[in-house]
């Protein structure tokens, strides 16, 4: 392990009191983490079973800030660094796996209920790595509130509270992110049909 | 795309959306004139907005895959996942050997092994599955890594806490949750995590307490951790799961039925306020403050009785010993301490109520006729058990959204009723038939199945029997003598189409559908002049198209001389007093409140749960300062229609001088109907009176857009001004109220809000003038008046409490009957 909990806690804070520094540091250790964690439980995994990112995120906290540290805005920079780490981490896996075979569906993100009447209702996870990119070049905050939503699975409140913007205003950029992010993928996938 | 575009197409795209869907079409037509790409690219943002509801609530990966339908677990076949709970995922099963449906939870692995290896465990669950009491979900049977119970239809009480809960219902509910513990206690059993999300409330307000007993399976800390670890992800808009643990229980000292009496207490309380009583920014800090604060002074609202907060401060007393002993004692001290409550809830509200929905009959074969009989059973049915008392029917208007078909249980899971009758009516060889279905929800079977033959000419009569037999399976006790379909209708087959078609229309909120509406009901009383309810109804569309969109005075003179006619005609029908209450209170007639309210207490003498009638007597109520009835009024429009949304309740709580209680009301109300325009205009006020003026501000902007010519909205402005004592504004913000070529019902608010800004510059003598109009348009909410921060200049002076004084004697005095 790369940091003790002693390390991780003190970084966190720094970083909410303002210094950009500590948070690079963090990206370090929680990539480090991530991707061993990530690694051995794809090895195990059998083909076709689901990976479940939030779950990795949620021990990698456990064991890099402890169980007894429950501050929740903790916990919160903690998720959105994740977050990030968590995103590259599973792109960099989707994409090898790709090149090797195409196949299974681990990687793929629901549309939720209300969607059904779009079908196929998965979305590759490479799609969508490449839609929040070019949502990115557009406009880089809500590109930024969806993939915490998508690959940390915070909450607006979440959200809000690492972005430091009102829950109010998160919210906002989310319908838009979302709807652009939801009509992008549905279009590609026609095309990639026809 | 380039940057100013973007920032176009999302401005574009936020604007669409707060305005109804209905709207929004012509909104960005209108608003991207000339630039057809923007209008595509906001259109399709906007499609794919409301298409993807949903998509990203879950992150990647999601949720582990559920066990799919068929799958066989010991003895049971799973039918259909429910939902994750705090142990693991639940699914719904089938026992083939008993021919029973359960629920079975699934535990998470690990727990299982580690609990059943224990010493005690057998003896644990055999005390569990043998608690046996009508507010207890029981437990069946222990599997290897699985539970299985009864299972059971319904809300969680977190769910209904999600909006405010009518204080006998609430308490309703807490009896019942006390019930159950006190049997499980009786029976050896500590329930040990007992929370809102335990509580089961079925469609007919019984009451369900889960998972008794299962806590003890799990370690403590493992549930601290749990209970932290899904508020950090939580997505519901307040809170998330908070802490239900008792001082003890979080010391990790030894626990008893005490602890269960803690968690009922932060339950109750929040029952009480909708609030947990230590909220703080996170999870462990509620878990400190359990510890070492006092809770929050319960805020009971304007209701709040003091015994009430009496029995919570009991339950939450840090030391179990100063608390109830056991679970009776608290029952019989809520029991006493809700007996002398305020005087807002009816007493039979403690009735259990069952409800039903009637959906529009299918018609197989197409056709006038069949259409018309399609509309014309079901409202029937509607009518005849409207008039039951102990009986919910879901208004024609709330039934007419579903197709014939639907499925029944989806129905009476979306209007929140017991009972769903369908039928359908076929032509055959010679006469027709009808067959009727009547789906209970909570058993999730056909209670009653029937087929009828008749010819046209006894439709009347086969409407009556079918109503018949379905009071009689329900127990349904009528609140009076019911009225023959065939005295109700017309026997002129034209009438009768042209009646239904227009009933069709009759409830939309859109001016050319209400139009049609009036068409084909002037229609049906040139066939059949002695058409009663064709006549009352066409005059209740005509005053619905002036108040809400004409202010042409020859709609009230149609609606005036329809209801004349009716009135001569059947002067007991119901909806002849409900056109009547409804001409009687509109700007034309300057708001006859009290002859208003006489009119609506005959419509709910034979329809005593008519939910527009209850709401339109909570408005009148709080239009002259009767707070107490008005709250009471809309729980009864809740309780006939658990959907029911106006801004009553928000109101109440402004002029109760109850800020934050509206503000919170608002929002609520806001978030679940972000196009409602009176939402929008309402959410300015809580921030404005208490004082919170950039929020109102904000608020303001945002309505200011999407109403620019609303008179209300500059009159709210000239308030906000004059309260930041910038008197230019201010005076300019009034003469735009004036001016505004926008007509609208409400004017005299918009007089007590520039009276408001009068008396807040200080000119006290035009602020009165305004005042006095105010009145005398029909905003006579005096007991405000006395609070409205903005009155203050006005307080001292003599003319006004003169005036108050007067509205007090004019409307304390007189008796609502019927609430």
């Amino acid at each position: 392990m790369s940091g003790s909990d002693h390390d991780v806690t003190r970084l966190l804070h720094a970083w909410r009191s303002g210094d950009a520094s500590a948070r690079d540091q963090l990206l370090a250790i929680v990539h480090e983490e991530l991707r061993a964690r990530a690694a051995a439980r794809l090895r195990r995994e059998r083909p076709g079973h689901v990976l479940q990112p939030t779950a990795l995120v949620n021990e990698a906290y456990l064991r890099l800030v402890g169980q007894r540290q429950t501050e929740w805005q903790n916990r919160a920079h903690f998720l959105a660094v994740a977050s990030e780490m968590m995103r590259r981490i599973l792109v960099d896996h989707a994409r090898r796996r790709k090149m090797g075979k195409r196949s299974g569906g681990w990687a793929r993100v629901t549309l939720g209920e209300a969607a059904v009447q779009i079908d196929p209702r998965d979305v590759d996870l490479l799609d969508l790595d490449a839609a929040l990119d070019e949502l990115a070049s557009i406009d880089v905050r809500r590109s930024r509130v969806a993939e915490l939503r998508f690959f940390g699975g915070l909450s607006l409140e979440d959200v809000a509270h690492t972005e430091g913007r009102s829950r109010a205003t998160v919210e906002r950029d989310w319908l838009l992110a979302r709807a652009w992010l939801y009509r992008r993928l549905t279009d590609r996938r026609d095309g990639d049909d026809a | 795309m380039t940057p100013e575009r973007w920032r176009r197409v999302s401005a574009m795209f936020h604007l669409a959306l707060a305005r109804t869907s209905v709207d929004r079409e012509a909104f960005i037509a209108d608003a991207c004139g000339g630039d057809p790409a923007l209008q595509r690219e906001v259109a399709g943002l906007l499609s794919a907005h409301d298409q993807g509801r949903g998509f990203g609530d879950t992150p990647v990966g999601g949720p582990a895959p559920p066990l799919a339908r068929g799958t066989v677990l010991g003895p049971y076949v799973i039918e259909s996942w429910i939902g994750a709970g705090g142990m693991g995922e639940v699914y719904k099963a089938r026992d083939p050997r008993l021919d029973r449906t359960v629920a079975i939870k699934m535990l998470s692995s690990g727990i299982v092994n580690d609990v059943a290896s224990r010493e005690g465990f057998v003896h644990e669950a055999r005390a569990i599955a043998a608690l046996n009491h009508p507010n207890i979900c029981t437990l069946h049977d222990v599997g290897d890594n699985y539970l299985v119970m009864e299972l059971v239809a319904g809300a969680t009480l977190r769910e209904c806490l999600q909006r405010p809960l009518p204080l006998a219902r609430g308490l309703g509910i807490a009896r019942q949750v006390l019930a159950a513990l006190a049997a499980a206690h009786r029976g050896g059993v500590v329930h040990g995590d007992l929370k809102p999300d335990n509580v089961m409330v079925r469609a007919d307000g019984y009451v369900k307490v889960l998972d008794f007993g299962l806590a003890s399976w799990l370690p403590t800390a493992g549930r601290i951790d749990a209970s932290l670890a899904t508020a950090a992800t939580d997505r519901s808009p307040i809170l998330g799961t908070i802490a239900y643990m008792s001082p003890e229980q979080i010391e990790g000292q030894a626990v008893d039925q005490r602890s269960d009496l803690f968690a009922f207490g932060i339950t109750l309380y929040e029952i009480l306020s909708g609030q947990h009583p230590w909220p703080r920014a996170s999870p462990s800090e509620t878990l400190l403050a359990i510890l070492g604060d006092d809770p929050a002074p319960l805020d009971t609202g304007p209701d709040g009785s003091a015994e009430l907060a009496g029995v919570v401060r009991t339950l939450l007393r840090k030391d179990p010993a100063e608390r109830y002993a056991t679970a009776e004692i608290a029952l019989r001290a809520l029991t006493t301490a809700a007996a002398h409550r305020g005087s807002f809830a009816a007493p039979a509200e403690t009735l259990p109520l069952t409800s039903i929905a009637v959906l529009p009959f299918a018609c197989p074969t197409d056709g006038e006729d069949s259409r018309t009989l399609s509309l014309g059973f079901a409202d029937a049915l509607v009518t005849i058990f409207g008039n039951l008392q102990d009986i919910v029917v879901s208004p024609t208007a709330a039934i007419l959204a579903y197709a014939a078909d639907s499925d029944p249980a989806r129905v009476c899971r979306e209007l929140g009723v017991h009972y769903s009758l369908q039928g359908t009516v076929q032509k055959l060889e010679a006469g027709w038939r009808v067959s009727i279905r009547l789906f209970e929800a909570v058993t999730q079977t056909t209670a009653l199945s029937e087929d009828y033959e008749f010819d046209l000419a006894q439709v009347f009569e086969i409407q009556d029997d079918i109503g018949g037999d379905v009071v009689e399976l329900l127990k349904g006790r009528f609140a009076s003598a019911a009225l023959k379909s065939r005295d109700r209708y017309s026997r002129n087959a034209e009438a009768y189409g042209a009646f239904m078609a227009g009933l069709r229309d009759s409830s939309s909120d859109r001016l050319d559908t209400l139009q049609h509406a009036a068409g084909h009901l002037t229609k049906a009383v040139e066939h059949d002049p002695e058409f009663a309810l064709a006549h009352a109804t066409l005059s209740f569309v005509s005053m619905n198209i002036h108040f809400q969109f004409d202010p042409q005075n020859t709609w009230v003179q149609q609606a005036e001389y329809h209801c004349r006619r009716a009135l001569a005609l059947a002067p007991d029908l119901p909806e002849v007093h409900l056109a009547r209450s409804w001409i009687l209170w509109s700007p034309a007639k300057g708001f006859q409140h009290i002859e208003a309210i006489e009119a609506l207490e005959r419509v709910l003498a034979t329809r005593p749960h008519l939910e527009r009638a209850h709401n339109r007597m909570s408005s009148i109520c709080q239009h002259i300062g009767r707070l107490a009835e008005a709250r009471q009024a809309h729980e009864q429009a809740l309780r006939s229609n658990p959907k029911t949304r106006t801004g009553n309740l928000e109101w109440i709580y402004l002029m109760s001088g109850d800020y934050a209680g509206a503000e919170k009301a608002t929002e609520a109300w806001y978030l679940e109907r972000p196009g409602n325009l009176y939402a929008l205009m309402t959410r300015v006020l809580p921030p404005l009176w208490s004082g919170d003026l950039d929020t109102a501000a904000q608020r303001l902007a945002v309505v200011l857009t999407a109403l620019p010519d609303e008179p209300l909205n500059h009159s709210m402005q000239a308030m906000l001004h004059a309260r930041r004592g910038q008197s230019d504004l201010a005076l300019q913000c009034v003469r735009r109220a004036l001016e505004s070529p926008r007509s609208f019902g409400h004017t005299h608010h918009v007089h007590h809000y520039i009276a408001s800004a009068y008396a807040l510059l200080g000119d006290t003598v035009t602020a009165m003038a305004w005042l006095q109009r105010s009145v005398a348009g029909g905003w006579a909410c005096w007991p405000f008046f006395r609070i409205d921060p903005f009155l203050e200049n006005l307080r001292e002076e003599r003319e006004f409490t003169r005036l108050m004084a007067e509205l007090e004697q004019t409307y304390s005095t007189f008796e609502i009957t019927r609430l």
